[in-house]
């Protein structure tokens, strides 16, 4: 009996704690709002900052704990003389005073001299005359790095601007210009007219060289005798590269991470993996020591520390606080103080103006900003990320944090988006949505989506952008959902018949040229090019798709690849002998402007982003006097596309990212990702001339390049912009659908009827689904 | 009579974790389901009954439905028929059994995605199927089995193969629970091998009947994995199901059709089942007559 109740009494325990623990688990520790805060400033904090010093009443008066301590930039003012100078080196030379370099440039932006500065109390003094008494005087030559050796020498390389292309390393002369070093290394092979161009050039403690190539680095003796080579990532950039010497070894970045390299042997010591190093993309990666074995990286997510023998990284510097995350500076140079600070050199976009600046820790600081900002978005945009750093900067307190929902790869699945909506569903998610491949039309449908007109209306009063695009996005009842920051506008050059001819389905299928309308390309992309060119034709303002309308879409489609010769994949053997490509275009869209050019196609499209993408386009009209250049239908293509979540805690401050976004700080920057919409940043931009930028392309016998357009052809280029005022936002799913609907028909296994059945029904099944 | 109230409170007392689990994570769910299905995407304007006016005459919501259904009364009564008969021949199987025993049931271990990696090679334009029927016919064949008008039959043969194994599991296991001596005294009253079955096997198989079909009906709802491998999310319209719909749904945030959708199907399951209910109600109170 007794041993019964004690079974019972223990049953009875055991019971009562599983459900106690099922359902505890489903409830809230304490204030949800408190623990939320708290575990948002343990993420923030920066893993293994040093001075994590917990303090009360920093964050807003509250009296909760926060950890304290974080690297400040500030930056330095440059020598006034410097002002206008191009970016050549930034060291500690030979009495550890900082030196830097800079390029004196002619209004063609060639080098036309080098200017020395000395950091001496807070304060720069130029070493007047230096260039003249060290540059050489047989030659001609554009400096290209200085350097001081850690044989105690300084060292500059320079390219000859005459009789060739060929780089030289000067060892600088206290009483007169500087040896040539190893020149036999860079000699070009017999027929050419360039040698190697190393990316870096350094010096060891002993004298020898170490050249830095593409994909390996080469170690000479002073006497030029070849020593060993050592393999580092490729590193397409002639400007930059990652790797440093010490006394006794060689670091470099590798495909699998950091590599240490014996000077002694050439031999590899040992490979120090660094997460998230993506060999292909991290060309900017820039390697240091920090003089007792350890590793300093940095980049645009900050400054990372590896300790001698060690594999964990420790963040020390959060680049998205600073410049380093900025889109528009690139990181030419970044380096150890005297004391625990760094400092880093950045150069603009384009590679006017400089920016030097300097890391120092500030213990009093907080060591994430106290409040988050999230920003959602499928891929890593670069409008987003200045708009991120800018923000940040104008607003210390202030944390934006940047959330990619696309997986590593950069692929976005269907299950990415559900994630997205379960959060949503929940009143949560990011607090700003960048909603580029997302369904935007059924957040905005749902409310999950905030009606911004008002921060329109202010940014129209005091810093307006594009009027028909805002019109193109303002609902009914005067609500804006969502905005495109950028947009990118399609474009068709040609001879007057083949540009009528893209006017409509019907004349598409009827032109009859000497050559096909469109160049050679694969069904997919005349599909998809078609339907997005043609979107109103045949969408109409309601976005329906009748099946006669299919139909005739359908048929005009093969025609254009029964002239062409459009297949749906090509063979190598075809894709050399026509020069297309397999590839989805975006929108479909190839750029076909030196097809034009050639003469193989009636007319050539192209897809603006940007002036740079104007380049080849421009060259091409130069050459085809008797060619025009239009938009097609006046439509563009939104891109960048901004929307606050309606459940947002902090609308304010989401509404001002917005209006970052859109500020001509973030609008005049040219991020390879659309035209901005600001008309200012539109002003600024068309003024900006680069004339040292030019573009060359061609294969076999031919080549064309361009130059920056000149102002003239910038106006007119801006002038087409601004004359866009179609939005087309095709429908993936139904594009997909119509894809592989036409596959049959194109092919010739089905009528265009049969075949416009079938995607009807398909299209007609998702429209029902949303009904 | 007081021991029998403990047992009684003891008996609850045992179940309570498993009973508060459902109603935590299933009851408590489901009512939230019904409340949004009054309500907005949103779930914060009341819509009264708008939604089901919307979701009945929903065309997508209606071919998901009727896809389904078809699916269930074609493959269910094939899969009930192909596994017991697969049961019987394996019962009876001499040394071979466990190897028939063993491939049948391997198509349920394999996980889907190599089964329609599988199934692609074996079915598409250039797979090997039509190679075989190029082959024969000395035609090349170029049919589209899984986008096409076949695509039924492949999901139908695909829901077969992979679950023909577990049901014959279950009716081996009803089939070893019948004891020889019955199918020994018919054999002596000269019943012959149809006799047996019909008299002494399907009979003594009832309850087991009962669980292959509940199981059978539930593992088809997982058909969409298959069917969703196979041919996309918007597959032909013959093999779009309610999965289909509510994953798009989903995705457009419709949150207020699928709550609907899915009130609206437990209503028609629980018809059913009522329906069943009443027949066996009905059943044996006439044989208890």
């Amino acid at each position: 009996m007794k041993k019964k109740t004690i079974k019972s009494v223990m049953a009875m325990v055991t019971a009562a704690g599983l459900v106690a623990a099922m359902l505890s688990g489903c409830g809230s520790a304490g204030n949800g709002q408190e623990s939320d805060g708290m575990e948002n400033r343990k993420e923030d904090g920066l893993p293994g900052q040093k001075g994590d010093v917990l303090e009360t009443g920093k964050d807003g008066g509250s009296d909760r704990p926060v950890a304290m301590g974080r690297y400040v930039e500030t930056e330095i003012p440059l020598p006034e003389k410097a002002a206008q100078d191009g970016f050549v080196s930034l060291f500690y030379g030979r009495d550890d005073k900082l030196e830097l370099y800079t390029s004196i440039r002619d209004k063609a932006e060639n080098i036309t001299g080098v200017r020395r500065f000395l950091r001496e109390e807070e304060d720069w003094k130029e070493d007047e005359g230096w260039w003249d008494r060290v540059k050489p005087q047989d030659l001609s030559v554009e400096i290209r790095r200085v350097f001081y050796g850690l044989d105690g020498n300084y060292y500059f390389s320079a390219m000859t601007t005459e009789n060739g292309y060929i780089c030289h390393l000067y060892q600088v002369q206290d009483d007169g210009p500087g040896a040539d070093m190893i020149p036999e290394a860079f000699q070009p092979e017999k027929g050419r007219t360039y040698g190697l161009i190393p990316t870096k050039i350094e010096v060891g403690k002993d004298g020898n060289i170490l050249v830095h190539g593409f994909e390996t680095a080469v170690c000479y003796r002073p006497d030029g005798e070849k020593m060993f080579s050592m393999e580092k990532a490729w590193n397409g950039s002639s400007e930059s590269s990652t790797g440093y010497l010490t006394e006794e070894e060689f670091v470099t970045r590798v495909d699998s991470g950091v590599a240490r390299y014996s000077l002694k042997s050439g031999q590899l010591i040992e490979t120090i993996a660094y997460e998230g190093m993506d060999a292909e993309t991290d060309e900017g990666l820039i390697l240091f020591g920090d003089g007792d074995g350890g590793v300093f990286a940095a980049s645009e997510d900050g400054l990372a520390h590896v300790n001698e023998g060690g594999s964990l990284w420790e963040l020390l510097i959060d680049g998205s606080l600073n410049t380093m995350g900025m889109r528009n500076m690139y990181l030419q140079t970044f380096l150890k103080g005297e004391k625990e600070d760094y400092y880093g050199a950045f150069v603009a976009q384009g590679g006017k103006g400089m920016m030097l600046c300097h890391y120092a820790y500030d213990p009093d600081m907080a060591a994430a900003p106290p409040v988050t900002l999230t920003v959602y978005g499928l891929e890593d945009n670069s409008t987003v990320r200045q708009a991120a750093s800018l923000f940040q900067k104008n607003h210390p307190e202030v944390k934006v944090e940047l959330l990619n929902g696309a997986n590593q790869d950069g692929k976005v699945s269907e299950e990415t988006i559900r994630a997205l909506n379960t959060e949503l569903l929940g009143g949560q998610g990011a607090d700003v949505l960048i909603l580029d491949g997302l369904p935007a039309r059924a957040y905005q449908e749902k409310g999950i989506l905030m009606d911004l007109r008002e921060v329109f209306e202010r940014i129209q009063k005091e810093n307006p952008v594009m009027e028909q695009v805002v019109a193109g996005f303002t609902e009914k009842d005067g609500g804006i959902y969502q905005m495109p920051a950028r947009i990118s506008v399609p474009i068709i050059m040609g001879t007057e018949p083949a540009i009528r001819a893209m006017e409509s389905l019907d004349a598409m299928a009827g032109y009859e040229g000497d050559v096909p309308l469109i160049y050679t390309t694969t069904y997919e992309n005349l599909l998809r090019m078609v339907a997005n060119t043609h979107y109103k034709e045949m969408f109409g303002d309601d976005g329906t798709l009748a099946e006669e309308m299919l139909v005739k879409y359908l048929k005009s489609v093969k025609t254009l690849a029964e002239r062409n010769g459009a297949k749906s994949m090509f063979t190598e053997e075809e894709l050399e002998r026509f020069r297309t490509g397999n590839n989805v275009a975006p929108y479909g869209i190839r750029n076909t402007e030196t097809d034009f050019d050639q003469g193989r196609s009636g007319c050539g499209t192209s897809n603006l982003d940007g002036m740079y993408s104007a380049i080849i386009p421009e060259a091409v009209m130069e050459k085809h006097p008797e060619a025009q250049r239009e938009s097609i239908g006046g439509i563009y293509f939104p891109k960048v596309l901004v929307g606050v979540n309606m459940a947002t805690s902090q609308p304010e401050l989401a509404k001002e990212f917005v209006r970052q976004i859109f500020d001509t700080e973030v609008q005049k920057e040219e991020l390879y990702d659309g035209f901005p919409i600001g008309l200012e940043a539109q002003r600024i931009n068309c003024e900006n001339d680069r004339p040292n930028y030019s573009v060359s392309t061609g294969y076999e016998d031919y080549s064309i390049s361009g130059s920056w357009p000149v102002l003239e052809r910038r106006e007119k280029i801006y002038e087409l912009i601004r004359s866009v005022s179609v939005p087309v936002r095709m429908d993936e799913t139904v594009m997909k659908m119509i894809v592989d609907g036409a596959a049959d028909y194109l092919d010739g296994k089905a009528t265009a009827e049969q075949a416009a059945g079938a995607i009807y029904r398909q299209i007609a099944l998702y429209q029902a689904e949303q009904g | 009579m007081k021991r029998k109230r403990r047992q009684a409170w003891l008996s609850v007392l045992f179940l309570a974790p498993s009973l508060s689990g459902v109603f935590v994570f299933m009851i408590l769910p489901f009512v939230d389901v019904v409340r949004r299905s009054f309500l907005d995407a949103m779930g914060k304007t009341f819509m009264g009954t708008d939604n089901y006016g919307l979701v009945w005459k929903n065309e997508a919501f209606r071919l998901a439905s009727r896809n389904t259904l078809h699916f269930l009364m074609t493959a269910i009564p094939l899969l009930f028929v192909l596994s017991l008969v697969l049961s019987l021949l394996v019962y009876r199987a001499g040394k071979g059994r466990r190897i028939f025993k063993t491939s049948l049931v391997l198509p349920m271990v394999i996980p889907a995605a190599a089964v329609v990696l599988v199934w692609k090679i074996f079915l598409c334009m250039d797979g090997i199927l039509n190679q075989v029927l190029s082959g024969i016919s000395g035609e090349i064949q170029n049919v589209d089995w899984v986008h096409g008008e076949t695509a039924f039959s492949v999901l139908v043969v695909t829901y077969l193969w992979k679950n023909i194994g577990y049901d014959m599991l279950l009716w081996l296991a009803g089939l070893s629970a019948i004891p020889e001596s019955l199918y020994d005294a018919a054999r002596v009253d000269g019943a012959g091998g149809l006799a047996q079955i019909w008299y002494i096997t399907l009979p003594c198989l009832q309850k087991t009947m009962g669980l292959v079909v509940i199981l059978s009906i539930v593992n088809s709802f997982r058909v969409y994995r298959e069917a969703y491998l196979l041919a996309g999310s918007y597959p032909d319209q013959t093999i779009y199901m309610i999965p289909h719909l509510f994953g798009h749904w989903f995705l457009t945030l419709d949150v207020q059709k699928m709550s609907t959708a899915a009130v609206l199907l437990v209503l028609a399951a629980l018809a059913a089942a009522a329906v069943f209910e009443l027949l066996l109600y009905g059943r044996n109170k006439e044989r208890s007559r």
